[in-house]
């Protein structure tokens, strides 16, 4: 059963006021104040003079797991928003993986899902080490992208994006944070541009929570669990407000979601979930034995969900 | 593994390639200039300005589309689609597996591969394998797209396909051992042909060996497989660095679907030293 054995993350030092954002991409005073007040977004982490390798090699370094175990990494994942991240044929994740030694690493990029493709890499790493059948392979899934346009830095009046990243070593095996099921649930009729086009921006808003919850449920399904059992739900960071919703629809307490990275880090693409997970365990919040949830969601629209046991 | 799994593996059964003409009218769209602009500003690269203006290049997902429907012409539903590309679409923020997944049976849970040069297609079937061997498909669609326009000035040399092309491959179970995706770092390009011959030597009599053209490296089939029966190896032209070995494919299905050999598919990208190959029963 594939297990999370370590995470680490990245915080970019520059803490950015949400407005600082707005003027420089154009936000209106009136979005500005939707994102703050309703959606309880307040500053986002941002390296604007780092490069994409930078944001990764951080948070790799971050990950004190991974020394000594290079030779034993058989993959290495971008878990990847964008499609495109830097002007071709330029390769960041294989920079990455010639300096941190990862030889016997089978290095590529996953994407497509946008910011739900981490919980994709993390599946796909446990498909790909119990396929290979080595108990001591491990994969290590890498997140975090930068803000470089529009596309990048703004989800309409859902979200803005930060450049926080985060690493995560995964075992076909083991005792730690291990993987008991994951859902997806895709809705490619949202394929297309929310920023143009109001009409589809008004379909995926209502769409949204009830197809997040419709992931969520089918990974609590398949894990035989139900929501009363889980202590803790890891969401995305887009914004406060489609959690409150979304709690609210599932009868599920709010102050059992971290959501304390939405307003002090802002929504790093599909490093989000590792974020939290870390926010969790470094925070006390998850004891022995807990199960969690895990959710994300990516335009496009992606939907998925992984349940775990701490 | 089960035994179960075991007996049944997954292969690529069929498979449809085509090249495209003219361009996509996402080449003269305002966002790819907005896209490729921002992309190049911070590594101080050029625009072409000539291929922006001109409108150039094609999207991938108008691309394949028609070719899903050809590949699975009676509607056998996929549970999974797998796109992989290396040289970026035309609309390259957008997510053309999901929109192929609208296009394809069965709509699957889709998504895509890249940044490993042309080893992403064999990432690609090597996930498709590992997903039937751990229960998450039983027909898989592989799709596999490059076009020509880079939109601006390249920051390293680097070949671009002299045509559109896409490719679909259709995986299926069937009874008996499955395919088998090998990849390993391999800088040296000889050193890459050697071992592919060895492999191949090791397959015996009636086996075939399909190359990708960087592989072959100019070396002529007759004299890769000189003992062999005619036709048994085979060079992809070259020209195509993502898609030739695999339209070489589709062609070799389409004579000869029931091939009785075993076949060995290769490619190599020298600017990340891998070395990739597919065998198939």
């Amino acid at each position: 059963m594939t297990a999370l054995e370590a995470v680490a993350v990245h915080f970019p030092p520059r803490l950015v006021p949400i407005e600082d954002v707005g003027a420089r991409i154009g936000l209106t005073p009136r979005q500005l104040r939707l994102f703050r007040r309703f959606h309880g977004l307040d500053q986002v982490r941002l390296d604007p003079d780092g490069t994409l390798l930078d944001l990764l090699d951080a948070a790799v370094r971050a990950l004190p797991e991974l020394r000594g175990n290079e030779h034993r990494v058989r993959y290495l994942l971008h878990a990847r928003s964008m499609p495109v991240a830097v002007p071709y044929p330029l390769n960041p994740l294989h920079q990455l993986q010639e300096r941190f030694g990862l030889t016997h690493a089978n290095a590529f990029t996953v994407t497509h899902q946008a910011c739900a493709a981490s919980l994709l890499a993390v599946d796909l790493a446990g498909r790909l080490l119990e396929d290979d059948g080595d108990p001591s392979a491990l994969a290590l899934v890498v997140a975090g992208e930068k803000t470089f346009t529009r596309d990048a830095q703004l989800v309409p009046e859902t979200a803005i994006f930060a450049e926080a990243s985060a690493a995560c070593l995964v075992a076909p095996g083991g005792t730690r944070d291990r993987v008991l099921s994951y859902a997806v649930r895709q809705r490619p009729e949202f394929d297309g541009r929310l920023a143009e086009d109001p009409e589809l921006l008004a379909r995926y808003q209502k769409e949204y929570h009830s197809t997040m919850i419709e992931a969520m449920e089918a990974a609590l399904d398949q894990a035989g669990l139900d929501l009363s059992g889980i202590a803790l739900l890891l969401p995305h960071n887009v914004n406060q407000a489609s959690w409150r919703m979304i709690c609210r629809r599932l009868g599920y307490p709010l102050d059992r979601v971290v959501l304390d990275n939405v307003p002090s880090v802002g929504h790093s693409f599909a490093a989000d979930a590792f974020i939290n997970l870390r926010t969790a365990v470094t925070g006390g919040m998850l004891r022995p034995g807990d199960h969690y949830l895990i959710a994300a969601a990516g335009v496009g629209a992606t939907f998925s969900a992984m349940a775990i046991r701490h | 593994m089960p035994p179960a799994a075991e007996a049944r593996g997954l292969r690529v059964t069929r498979a449809i390639a085509a090249g495209f003409d003219g361009r996509s009218e996402a080449s003269l769209h305002p966002d790819l200039r907005t896209f490729v602009g921002d992309l190049v500003r911070p590594y101080g690269l050029p625009l072409r300005e000539d291929l922006l203006s001109e409108g150039s290049g094609h999207d991938y997902g108008q691309m394949a589309e028609g070719l899903l429907g050809r590949a699975l012409a009676a509607g056998e539903p996929a549970d999974l689609l797998i796109f992989a590309f290396s040289s970026p679409d035309v609309r390259p923020g957008a997510p053309a597996a999901l929109h192929l997944s609208r296009h394809c049976p069965g709509q699957p849970t889709a998504f895509a591969v890249c940044d490993q040069g042309s080893a992403a297609a064999f990432t690609a079937l090597r996930i498709a394998r590992a997903h039937h061997r751990t229960g998450g498909c039983r027909r898989a669609v592989i799709v596999l797209a490059e076009q020509s326009a880079l939109h601006y000035e390249a920051p390293e040399p680097v070949g671009l396909p002299e045509e559109h092309r896409a490719v679909v491959l259709v995986c299926e179970e069937g009874a008996g051992e499955g395919m088998r995706v090998h990849q390993e770092a391999q800088p040296d390009g000889s050193l890459a042909l050697k071992s592919v011959l060895a492999d191949y030597r090791e397959l015996g009599r009636g086996a075939g060996l399909l190359l990708a053209a960087e592989l072959a490296g100019g070396t002529p089939p007759v004299d890769l497989g000189a003992q062999d029966a005619p036709g048994a190896v085979e060079t992809a032209r070259p020209g195509q660095p993502f898609t030739g070995v695999w339209t070489l494919l589709a062609d070799r299905l389409a004579r000869r679907p029931e091939a009785g050999g075993p076949l060995l598919v290769a490619d190599h990208d020298r600017r990340l030293g891998r070395l990739s190959t597919l065998s198939l029963p």
